[in-house]
């Protein structure tokens, strides 16, 4: 029987605190906490939901350091931050080739806009994702294929969303190329073989293996198919579906006036229309060929998989992690410094105004 | 290219191998604990009811599922106890609540589901213990988990009068409290009231907050709902009264106070009565709840207004005293052509207001003294006398009752009582004469 079968109208993860923040703080670093001590196990199903290279790493150390468990997973996590950081700084002034377009990325995605900064203080994965999408695209723009696909298979190992947007984002990016070199197509096999075989399959191919070697292997752990998947449904999300359901909950949000109904409601509304407006812009920027089609599709892609569980919440969470956040630095002047210092400032207040506002747990405020 | 293929070639070594470690590990448990705050086992163990109560259940949870779910969730918990789940005790229906759960006007639906607690550390039979946890719909919309806590409580209690400390998870201390007298059972407004006169005690610092629980752990467990007002009691016990969820209390200053709960008579049991107090200091984490044995002054003679029936709940006490009946001025009475049509009945009474408070007063009414016949047919008394009395006044009043029927045999009075209506609604009944006594 399938977990959806079981499950049709999951409204909370068992055992999930009434607070978003206490869930934050204790349920998801739990979660974590439990993956790296008892790794997958069929009587621990919502864990599941982790890709495990943050735990299996964090593990390392806590072995090889003698730490507990919730200092290697502290240290890590900033660990994989810092990589993170200076991978999208890279990453930036490869695109750019502007260092302080490089500088102004890293504060936007510090104090994101979308309201998930808080991110940054939790020991959450997020770090060791923007490590290796960021490293991923760096060897992938600078054609070094060997080193992109093997930073690619520890992204897939990273984070549930990685494979199914990274590896589009390569393959149609490297198609992209192959059709604007229709005569390596028609004439020149092996040249074609050199150019757009191998780095398919070293980007593309082999993360793919395994991250479905990753998928049979957490699958047989659990004695669940699927799991990664199938475990959503423990959160109140789908195993997959297309967005229309969080989608119309925009629209009917900004129907209504965006009425504060709910803390809820109202920073839902807001993440999902700057997310639309941001991608809107990336769609543009990629047109003018400012941006590089691979990022977009990559961001796109990371946002489709956070709709597609059925629901708004995590949104934000999810296009942080993207081009989307550092989209201001090509719509504002660099030398409008004021503009972006009170953009990171309005970033910091939101993410500590989510963070204290759910830490308060006012009642009617989380929901409405 | 030195570095690009350097970084490649190292890559590719770390990478597979990083792979490989965490495909292998991934399904190998390393043994360690999950040393995180995560509360269910430990709220379970030590009786927590606040903590397990902010629990929410998905809505279309099976007992089967849950049961799988916490004990993965529990198992990992390091709580003094471990707790796993009876195999049989699921697939039970969704019923309509009943009254014993204490909270049935919030409730639409409840089941239930048992967990088993081992404590390894205790002696038989006190090393395991089944209890039982109803997950309740409300009718908010919430479903909560709400555990019977019976036996960690009791195996957690202090005896009755004995110091209780108030520790924080940490083990510090700080503060105490006392259950310093047997409680004070009343009815009162067709409910029954328990005060429990606790001494509270903080250390250095001050209580920013205390919350004090009662619970009535018999076959179950119950818990007793503390007031915040002093105005649901009688008069006479709002004095020194302490809020079941108070403000803060200052230290080195014992508050010395009576602290009631609403009890359900269903439930009610003198002898199975603890007391909860829990406790905030600024800036630092709670204590726990510290708990100890009540009991109940439960003598003909004591201070309870419940089992002694000489104390009255309402200020204005008894007020008559040495009632005597009239024999020889009660007679028949005859119309003109000397046929009994009726009789008359008639009661001496000294009315002393002497235990009265200064400046009280009474004002008797004529329909509240009921003269009871043989036929249990009631007589209201005529209105011949004196009804007002202020404090420290001493009268002998007589009391006159007629009646018209000529049945002679049911004429017998049987007893006298007075219905007292007092300001706030309560009625008081005094019994003042009964026949052969």
């Amino acid at each position: 029987m399938s977990l959806h079968t079981l499950y049709p109208d999951t409204n909370n993860a068992l055992g999930s605190y009434n607070t978003v923040i206490s869930n934050l703080i204790r349920h998801d670093v739990r979660m974590e906490a439990a993956l790296v001590n008892t790794g997958l196990q069929p009587d621990n199903l919502p864990i599941a939901t982790k890709f495990p290279l943050f735990a299996m790493t964090t593990r390392l150390a806590a072995d090889l350091l003698n730490l507990d468990t919730a200092d290697a997973l502290f240290i890590m996590s900033k660990l994989y931050q810092l990589l993170g950081f200076l991978g999208l700084w890279t990453l930036v002034l490869e695109v750019t080739q502007s260092q302080q377009q490089a500088n102004r990325a890293i504060l936007y995605m510090f104090f994101s806009l979308l309201g998930s900064g808080y991110a940054w203080v939790f020991p959450y994965p997020e770090g060791l994702f923007l490590a290796t999408w960021t490293w991923a695209f760096i060897f992938f723009f600078r054609e070094w294929y060997p080193a992109a696909g093997a930073v690619t298979v520890l992204a897939v190992l990273s984070r549930p969303q990685a494979a199914p947007s990274i590896l589009p984002a390569f393959f149609l990016s490297i198609l992209v190329v192959a059709f604007r070199h229709r005569s390596l197509l028609r004439h020149e096999f092996d040249q074609f073989v050199v150019r757009f075989g191998l780095p398919i399959l070293l980007t593309c191919g082999l993360p793919l293996i395994v991250y479905t070697a990753w998928l049979w292997r957490a699958s047989t752990l659990t004695q669940m198919s699927f799991a990664p998947f199938q475990a959503q449904l423990y959160f109140g999300r789908n195993v997959l579906t297309f967005p229309t359901r969080p989608l119309w909950q925009v629209i009917e949000n900004l129907g209504n006036g965006l009425v504060f109904r709910s803390f809820g409601t109202l920073f839902d509304s807001y993440t999902a229309l700057l997310v639309i407006i941001g991608s809107a812009v990336l769609c543009w920027l990629t047109w003018k060929q400012k941006i590089p089609i691979a990022l977009t599709i990559f961001s796109i892609l990371n946002v489709f998989m956070a709709l597609a569980s059925g629901q708004l919440y995590g949104l934000g969470r999810f296009a942080m992690l993207t081009w989307i956040s550092v989209v201001p630095i090509y719509c504002i002047r660099t030398n409008n410094k004021y503009l972006d210092s009170l953009l990171w400032a309005l970033g910091l207040f939101i993410s500590t105004l989510v963070i204290a506002v759910l830490s308060l747990n006012v009642n009617g405020l989380l929901t409405p | 290219m030195k570095l690009k293929t350097g970084l490649t070639i190292a890559l590719l070594i770390m990478v597979p191998i990083l792979a490989a470690y965490t495909f292998y590990m991934a399904g190998y448990d390393r043994g360690v604990e999950t040393p995180l705050p995560f509360d269910y086992g430990k709220d379970l163990c030590t009786g927590n009811s606040a903590g397990i109560d902010r629990f929410y259940v998905p809505s279309t949870l099976t007992n089967e599922q849950l049961t799988s779910q916490w004990k993965a969730y529990l198992a990992s918990f390091d709580s003094g106890c471990t707790v796993t789940i009876d195999p049989q005790a699921d697939r039970s229906p969704w019923l309509p609540p009943v009254a014993q759960m204490g909270k049935e006007p919030e409730i639409t639906s409840y089941k239930e589901l048992y967990l088993k607690l081992s404590y390894p550390q205790k002696p038989q039979p006190f090393r395991s213990r089944q209890v039982k946890v109803w997950i309740v719909a409300l009718k908010s919309g919430e479903k909560k988990l709400w555990p019977d806590f019976s036996y960690p409580i009791i195996a957690a209690s202090q005896p009755f009068g004995s110091r209780v400390d108030l520790v924080t998870s940490e083990g510090a201390i700080k503060g105490s409290y006392q259950v310093t007298q047997p409680g004070i059972l009343l009815r009162y407004k067709d409910k029954l009231w328990l005060g429990v006169m606790v001494k509270l005690m903080p250390s250095a610092e001050p209580f920013t907050e205390y919350r004090v629980k009662l619970f009535v752990l018999k076959d179950n467990a119950y818990e007793a709902s503390g007031i915040d007002d002093p105005y649901q009691l009688p008069q006479k016990y709002q004095a020194n009264f302490m809020s079941a969820h108070g403000p803060e209390v200052l230290p080195d200053v014992a508050i010395v106070r009576r602290v009631w709960f609403a009890v359900d008579e269903n439930t009610f049991d003198p002898d199975h009565l603890f007391l909860a107090i829990k406790a905030s200091i600024l800036n630092q984490a709670d204590t726990q709840f510290g708990y100890s044995q009540v009991s109940v002054d439960t003598r003909p003679s004591g201070e309870s207004p419940y089992y002694n029936p000489a104390l009255s709940v309402v200020d204005i006490v008894n007020p008559f005293k040495d009632v005597a009946y009239l024999s020889d001025s009660s007679a028949e009475i005859k119309n003109e052509a000397g046929k009994v049509i009726g009789g008359k009945w008639m009661f001496e009474a000294v009315v002393d207001t002497s235990a009265m408070k200064q400046g009280q007063q009474i004002q008797l009414s004529c329909g509240a003294m009921q003269l009871y016949l043989a036929d249990e047919r009631v007589l209201s008394s005529s209105c011949d006398f004196d009804q007002i009395y202020i404090q420290g006044e001493r009268r002998k009043v007589i009391f006159s009752f007629a009646t018209q029927d000529e049945k002679r045999s049911n004429w017998a009075p049987a007893r006298l009582e007075y219905r007292y209506l007092a300001p706030d609604g309560t009625l008081e009944i005094w019994p003042l004469w009964a026949a052969g006594q």
